[in-house]
């Protein structure tokens, strides 16, 4: 089912980098030859915890129950929408805080919800609520919500929301997301299959394949766990991101020359 | 197999030859010696850094949170590293500075022993000698145009360290890799204008219309600030020179501040030229404060143009955009509260589809505010809005109001005019039936005991400030402060606007440390938390990276009864 969905920017990998793939290969195959140095395993002997730390994931998972406060939000669309009847339908729901004009944390928090919706099976995505809602709600006006959601190419399924800041506070309260300030909130990804459930409660940042997996978890979904599918694209992907989890060797770039 | 390769290969040719086409159109550019000129690759460089553009003008590409593609569309260095280079702090996410100055040297500990160049060799004190907490390693060594790469494409350090995962692992080309390591080593490279060893320089800008009195308001205040931190100029001096070599970083980056007035004289199309002159005569760092009552927007071009921060000039017209980037407002002025009642009107409050009839004058402080209005109506999907200027200069008589309003049965009425012209289009009686009438707080000014009260049900009144009362307590912190600085409470208004720059200016330069750079000076101001202490104008100031009008609202009210009604809210201070 995966490989139906065409990932993010998939075809521009099948289209422009073939020859990366190339390098790629090369890399693989004839380091030395041509003077690259390859991380190795042995490389790292001596440094265990130097090790534990590559491999360490990069955040927490813990259960939670949250009562989800009875406010009224304002979606992109410039709707009135009740966060109760938002979050509190018989669908599974994810969620996550961000602001428009965030540095870091936002932008890979939404890239992740772009390609988790884009790895999920069109049935998964239609019987899913994916929601951001914006903790700079006085400068994340509807418009600007919707130029965000285009940005990062939001689908059918994944609504923005805005609202009065005193309502938004009350809403990160509950979900023990408010820090004072949006400059000091931290990376949270929520996750429920049902009203009935507890909340997953996702501190960091987890990869979409990770992320995918938790939700068919949750879901109990008899989809299988979310695996590499094998276009083009996706062959260079995986080479990409097995070679940097792993740090057991360097990529093709320097031999692009 | 074979077939396979042979595509491969292909495919590697096709795509060096569309990087040389791209150096060929610049070459082209440059007049051709077979590269392109230095200028034209920083441009480059630049637009990767801040645009996530290659050189062929196809987004950047790369892996971010282990897995998750993202392009140069979605976000790119500029987000993290932000414009100068320098970095961030976002919550627990901390982005390193990645300017020409700090990549090509090795990282140092803070706090680590950091002798100077003339200090160093023999009998001076070495590393190792010092109690273990000076010991610290090296975070990394200095990165060559290699290890850059590296890092860049993989995440991995030249110390070995594996980047966080939200450090995007960029897929770039050899040609696009050299292109951005070049921009990279003249990023933040060498410290702006306007600031050296000893001062930071800079200028408040007043134009010559405005009353002696109020620009004396801002001027005294600011200096005042000014003042008072220098004071502290000869033992800072002092510690710098002779403090314990740990502090070294927080003593030395001390620098005494200077404050210029630059007046801009006669028309402003000669605006300019005044302040290119004033610029070359004594460069400054950034602008604090100024005052005009005229469209800011020549001062607003002169910093766009030299890239030289302007902080919370004092105007009701700025220039109102998404993408410019160096001057900060407190607010959108007028255009803001044209902008409210839109956002009112459209989120079901009165308009119910009928149609709405906009009137102005011309080149008044109206015009601006309808610009607002038929600007947001519009985003916002409205219809049905009829621009009426009226004519400059001439007074309606009562047929003339009725005529006005006779081609627009019941309408929604906006009324961007001054109090008396507001009183008298509703004392035309044409308005008895219209079921919304707008107009603004601050240009009915002292006249809202003109409104009808029966008419007070219909009008709604755009008041882009706290209300009357609502700040009480900030004011008398403003009062008391001015006070004790012998400066007297002429023009509150304006005082407590300065009071709130000089209150935040130390915080800003702290930010900067030693790194004068004025990218990173406005990026002091960008990352600050949301402010309500010390304003005593707006309910709240906030503030957000590339966010240029720090006030984000504007309250919609309605007038209560007598003579001298009270305001009344009819909206929250944000309306979404």
């Amino acid at each position: 089912m995966i490989n139906e969905n065409p990932m993010v920017g998939g075809r521009w990998f099948a289209q422009t980098l073939l020859g990366a793939l190339f390098c790629s290969w090369a890399a693989v195959s004839i380091p030395v030859a041509h003077g690259l140095e390859p991380i190795s395993q042995a490389d790292h002997s001596g440094h265990a915890r130097h090790q534990q730390m590559l491999e360490k994931k990069e955040f927490t998972r813990i259960l939670q129950d949250y009562q989800v406060p009875d406010v009224t939000l304002t979606d992109q669309d410039g709707q009135k929408v009740s966060l109760r009847a938002v979050l509190e339908g018989e669908q599974p729901v994810m969620l996550n805080f961000i602001y428009t004009t965030c540095t870091t944390i936002c932008p890979v928090l939404s890239a992740s919800f772009a390609q988790v919706q884009k790895y999920m099976a069109p049935e998964e995505v239609e019987s899913t609520r994916m929601v951001s809602i914006s903790i700079d709600p006085e400068h994340d006006t509807p418009l600007k919500l919707k130029e965000y959601a285009r940005r990062f190419r939001a689908g059918p399924g994944w609504e923005f929301f805005t609202g009065d800041l005193d309502d938004i506070v009350v809403v990160l309260t509950a979900f023990d997301a408010y820090r004072g300030d949006k400059m000091n909130h931290i990376p949270l990804t929520f996750l429920r299959a049902t009203p009935n459930d507890s909340w997953v409660r996702i501190e960091g940042f987890a990869s979409s394949r990770e992320l995918l997996q938790e939700y068919r978890t949750l879901t109990k979904s008899i989809l299988p766990a979310p695996a590499i599918s094998y276009t083009d694209g996706d062959r260079f992907t995986r080479f990409m991101v097995d070679s940097s989890v792993s740090s057991k060797r360097v990529m093709f770039p320097t031999l692009c020359r | 197999m074979i077939s396979v390769l042979a595509m491969q290969f292909l495919a590697l040719v096709l795509t060096l030859t569309a990087s040389a086409g791209a150096f060929a159109t610049a070459e082209e550019e440059s007049g051709g010696e077979g590269k392109p000129s230095e200028k034209q690759l920083r441009q480059l460089g630049e637009r990767m850094y801040r645009q996530g553009s290659q050189t062929d003008s196809k987004p950047m590409r790369a892996i971010v949170a282990g897995d998750v593609l993202m392009d140069g569309r979605m976000f790119t260095c500029v987000n993290c590293h932000r414009r100068s280079g320098l970095g961030s702090e976002e919550g627990s996410v901390i982005t390193w500075p990645i300017n020409g100055k700090e990549l090509f040297i090795p990282r140092r500990r803070t706090g680590a022993w950091n002798p100077k160049k003339a200090n160093r060799g023999p009998g001076a004190i070495e590393r190792w000698t010092l109690p273990p907490q000076y010991r610290a390693a090296d975070a990394r060594p200095a990165y060559t145009d290699e290890s850059l790469a590296r890092l860049i494409r993989t995440g991995i350090d030249p110390a070995g360290r594996k980047l966080s995962s939200v450090m995007p692992r960029y897929v770039m080309e050899d040609g696009e890799m050299a292109v951005l390591i070049a921009y990279l080593k003249t990023l933040s490279a060498a410290t702006d204008p306007g600031a050296d060893g000893e001062t930071i320089r800079f200028a408040t800008v007043i134009t010559d219309e405005v009353p002696k009195e109020e620009r004396d308001a801002m001027l005294s205040v600011l200096q005042a600030h000014i003042d008072a931190r220098n004071t502290q100029t000869r033992p800072h001096l002092r510690r710098a020179r002779r403090g314990p070599f740990y502090k070294t970083e927080k003593y030395g980056a001390y620098r005494k501040l200077e404050l210029d007035v630059w007046e801009l004289q006669g028309p402003a199309h000669s605006w300019r030229d005044q302040l290119e002159a004033y610029y070359q005569a004594r460069p400054v760092f950034a602008l604090l404060g100024g005052i005009s009552s005229a469209d800011w927007a020549p001062i607003h071009e002169f910093s766009e143009a030299h890239e030289i921060p302007s902080i919370f000039p004092l105007t009701d017209r700025p220039v109102v955009s998404d993408s410019d980037w160096y001057t900060l407002y407190f607010s959108k002025g007028l255009y803001q509260e044209g902008e409210a009642a839109a956002r009112f009107l459209s989120s079901g409050k009165g308009a119910e589809g009928r149609p709405l009839l906009q009137l102005y004058r011309p080149g008044s402080a109206g015009e601006s505010i309808a610009r607002g209005f038929r600007e947001t109506w519009q985003k916002l999907g409205g219809s049905g809005l009829v621009d009426r200027p009226l004519p400059t200069g001439e007074a309606l008589t009562d047929q003339g109001w009725r005529d006005l309003f006779a081609g627009h049965p019941s309408p929604v009425v906006l009324l961007w005019l001054d109090g008396e012209e507001v009183a008298a289009a509703i004392a035309s009686g044409e308005l008895a039936a219209a079921g919304t009438i707008f107009a603004s707080s601050g240009l009915l000014g002292d006249k809202p005991g003109l409104i009808p009260e029966q008419m007070r049900d219909t009008l709604f009144l755009t008041h882009p400030r706290s209300l009357p009362g609502e700040n009480g307590i900030r004011l008398r912190v403003v009062q008391r402060w001015l006070k004790a600085r012998g400066i007297p409470a002429t023009h509150l208004d304006i005082q407590a606007r300065m009071y709130f720059l000089g209150w935040m200016l130390p915080g800003a330069i702290k930010y900067l440390r030693s790194e004068f750079y004025r990218d990173y000076f406005l990026e002091g101001f960008d990352m600050m938390t949301d402010q309500n202490y010390a304003i005593a104008v707006y309910p709240r100031l906030s503030f957000g990276p590339g966010q240029r009008y720090a006030s984000k609202g504007c309250y919609i009210v309605r007038l209560g009864p007598g003579d001298a009604p009270d305001l009344i809210k009819a909206s929250r201070w944000v309306i979404n």
